[in-house]
């Protein structure tokens, strides 16, 4: 089977991590993956600054930031922003003492959670699952962010289609994250 | 029966279209350069967790008596969860469990109210004698050592925090 091929050249990340170690390894995960260094905050206003003059491709960014949750956050993302800034794809960092954030971070409309420490393999699964699977958006009253309600994680762009291709290797936790979005809005309507 | 406005969107992220593109790194590639690059890392991370060690060392001595304010426990907290995070990423598996043991035992006073020092000056003692660079404690010591701190868990009847994770999100792919 072909060995999946990523192409991120060029995308813009945002990596939120107050903790200047922690934050390093990840940007070393990201230049071993072949994508630019990413912009870097400390703290959720600095992101908040930095998202409101800058067009971010990915953001990832740690379950507690000095100054709010990442929940916090990512609800202003999915809200406040308007265009396709409230629909960037958002991976979610959570450290041993955070785990009781992961559901929190979830609700919140963000695309993925890994739990620290991040290997290389789990970030780089996670970061190929959000660029290749599109999900659809839902924006609802109690919810905004990307539809959990997922069971196939074949890509749109209809790539990895023949048998001989890989997949898009969605994160072995996908199933849970579907199992689990009961709460998700129920009903669709049109756009 | 109200019913609620949904909205979907099918929103195409410029991310999408980058991905989409041809070229780039394989998987395996990608891998072995990030764990090579993270490897490169590994004095400036022992140097790290070593000054982490430091910084809950002070807190803890710098206490009096037998009590640890609230305060100072949660700094400690913090400390061993820097210390968490380096050590699951360098395979220092034995003082990952201490650490973890730690924070389990200081988040759990910490909900409970309590600021008993013992039981995280114990832990100080046992994440030294497992340091990066201090000589390796047989397998069997090791054993010893956390089973003794694992009892201090049970003593307080405190749940590990792995455990009390409310959400099964929690993804389990931590190996490198």
């Amino acid at each position: 089977m072909a060995q999946v091929r990523l192409n991120l050249k060029g995308a813009t990340t945002l990596l939120l991590d107050s903790d200047n170690f922690s934050r390093g390894l990840i940007v070393q995960m990201l230049r071993g993956f072949g994508m630019d260094p990413p912009s870097l905050c400390d703290t959720g206003a600095q992101a908040k600054a930095h998202l409101e003059h800058h067009y971010v491709d990915l953001c990832i960014m740690e379950a507690a930031l000095p100054d709010m949750d990442s929940a916090q956050l990512i609800s202003w993302i999915r809200r406040v922003e308007k265009g396709p800034m409230r629909f960037i794809p958002i991976i979610v960092l959570s450290g041993y003492t955070q785990l009781h954030m992961v559901a929190a971070a979830r609700d919140s409309g963000a695309n993925s959670v890994i739990k620290k420490p991040v290997s290389p393999q789990a970030l780089f699964d996670r970061i190929n699952w959000v660029a290749r699977v599109s999900r659809p958006f839902i924006e609802t009253g109690g919810f905004a962010g990307p539809d959990r309600r997922f069971r196939s994680a074949e890509p749109r762009d209809g790539r990895y289609k023949r048998q001989t291709d890989g997949s898009a290797e969605a994160p072995a936790d996908s199933n849970a994250i579907a199992a689990n979005a009961a709460d998700a809005p129920v009903k669709v309507a049109a756009q | 029966m109200s019913r609620q406005l949904v909205r979907t969107h099918f929103p195409q992220t410029r991310l999408h279209e980058l991905a989409a593109r041809a070229g780039g790194i394989t998987k395996g590639d990608a891998i072995e350069s990030a764990n090579k690059s993270i490897e490169s890392m590994r004095g400036q991370a022992d140097r790290a967790i070593l000054d982490a060690m430091a910084a809950i060392e002070k807190i803890v001595n710098a206490a009096r008596g037998d009590l640890l304010p609230a305060h100072a426990m949660s700094k400690v907290l913090r400390h061993a969860d820097q210390i968490v995070t380096l050590t699951g990423t360098f395979g220092y598996d034995a003082l990952d469990r201490v650490m973890k043991s730690l924070c389990d035992v200081a988040a759990g006073l910490i909900r409970a109210g309590l600021n008993d020092r013992a039981p995280i000056l114990v832990h100080a003692q046992s994440m030294r004698l497992m340091a990066p660079g201090n000589a390796s404690l047989s397998p069997g010591e090791t054993d010893s050592v956390l089973g003794e701190l694992a009892k201090i868990l049970t003593h307080y009847r405190f749940e590990p925090l792995a455990a009390l994770s409310d959400d099964d999100d929690a993804p389990d792919e931590t190996a490198q």
